[in-house]
């Protein structure tokens, strides 16, 4: 069960648009690294994490995720809110404002849709957070790409805190990776699957 | 900055947000450090005040979770613009 807040996690207000901007940051909504992906990806893995606060700590952290999946949308929103068609064909808008005017929808920069092949979801606890501390770092270098082609201070802001967020996120998925590692045994910590074999040690 | 009673409706929301934050980064850490006791109070120092803060801000312009709806005289929960519009509505 989920509850909604009436409030982003960190605000967003832009007051020039910007739709070249706009298109690639849209990918941190439904491109490869983006917060579409990480919040299925976490929310998918906890029902097979064995460890009952490694399983709190995918819930928790895929439940941050959809707040930054609402502030990427925010800042596309407020990126492209107002232009006439014509302005967001001059500014590269063209034709993602012919399928989708203005529109949130998830793809990448490219304009290649979601797709759940951008996650994993093995089944194994080890094999699994290893999978969520790269994807965290996979985000934090498409927030550093995205931030090279930004100048405008309202859209970096917001930005650098997701930024920052995805590296926090890497911290603790490492030590909830230690705790995992802790129950197995010490001499033997990948000859089994800790949620599907039986430990015969 | 802690009279909750001259705050206006921008300085309550701000106030709320980054409080909203202190718990959010501390709930993340407690998932991995539950014996952590200084943690746990500065924890629930946050939700105290967040929750005196909530009160106050939601009684006078509108329902920030319907977690803290009771009684309501009036069905606001959409009242207000949504968060993703930018400032200039929603703080009017």
């Amino acid at each position: 069960m989920w509850n909604y807040e009436k409030r982003l996690q960190y605000p967003v207000n832009i007051t020039t648009p910007n739709p070249r901007i706009a298109k690639v940051i849209m990918s941190q909504y439904g491109g490869p690294d983006g917060e579409m992906g990480a919040s299925m990806r976490y929310l998918s893995q906890r029902y097979s994490q064995k460890n009952n606060r490694v399983a709190g700590l995918l819930t928790d952290i895929g439940t941050e995720e959809l707040a930054h999946l609402e502030m990427v949308a925010a800042i596309v929103r407020q990126l492209t809110k107002g232009l006439s068609a014509r302005e967001l064909e001059k500014e590269g808008f063209g034709a993602y404002y012919i399928d989708h005017t203005g529109g949130i929808w998830p793809q990448a920069a490219g304009g290649v849709p979601f797709n759940a092949c951008e996650f994993q979801s093995k089944g194994d606890p080890i094999t699994d957070l290893v999978e969520d501390m790269a994807a965290e770092q996979k985000a934090r270098t498409t927030y550093d790409n995205i931030l090279r082609l930004v100048k405008d201070n309202e859209v970096a802001d917001p930005i650098r805190f997701l930024r920052a967020r995805e590296i926090v996120h890497f911290q603790r998925f490492g030590e909830g990776l230690r705790m995992i590692q802790d129950d197995l045994n010490s001499k033997n910590f990948y000859s089994y699957n800790p949620d599907f074999d039986v430990d015969k040690s | 900055m802690n009279d909750i009673d001259s705050m206006n409706k921008e300085q309550l929301f701000t106030w709320i947000n980054q409080l909203c934050f202190c718990a959010d980064d501390m709930m993340l850490y407690l998932d991995t450090h539950p014996e952590d006791a200084d943690a746990l109070e500065y924890y629930n120092q946050c939700m105290a005040v967040l929750d005196k803060l909530k009160r106050k801000y939601e009684s006078k312009y509108g329902l920030l979770s319907l977690c803290n709806a009771s009684n309501l005289s009036e069905w606001n929960w959409n009242k207000e613009p949504y968060p993703w519009e930018n400032r200039e509505r929603r703080m009017r």
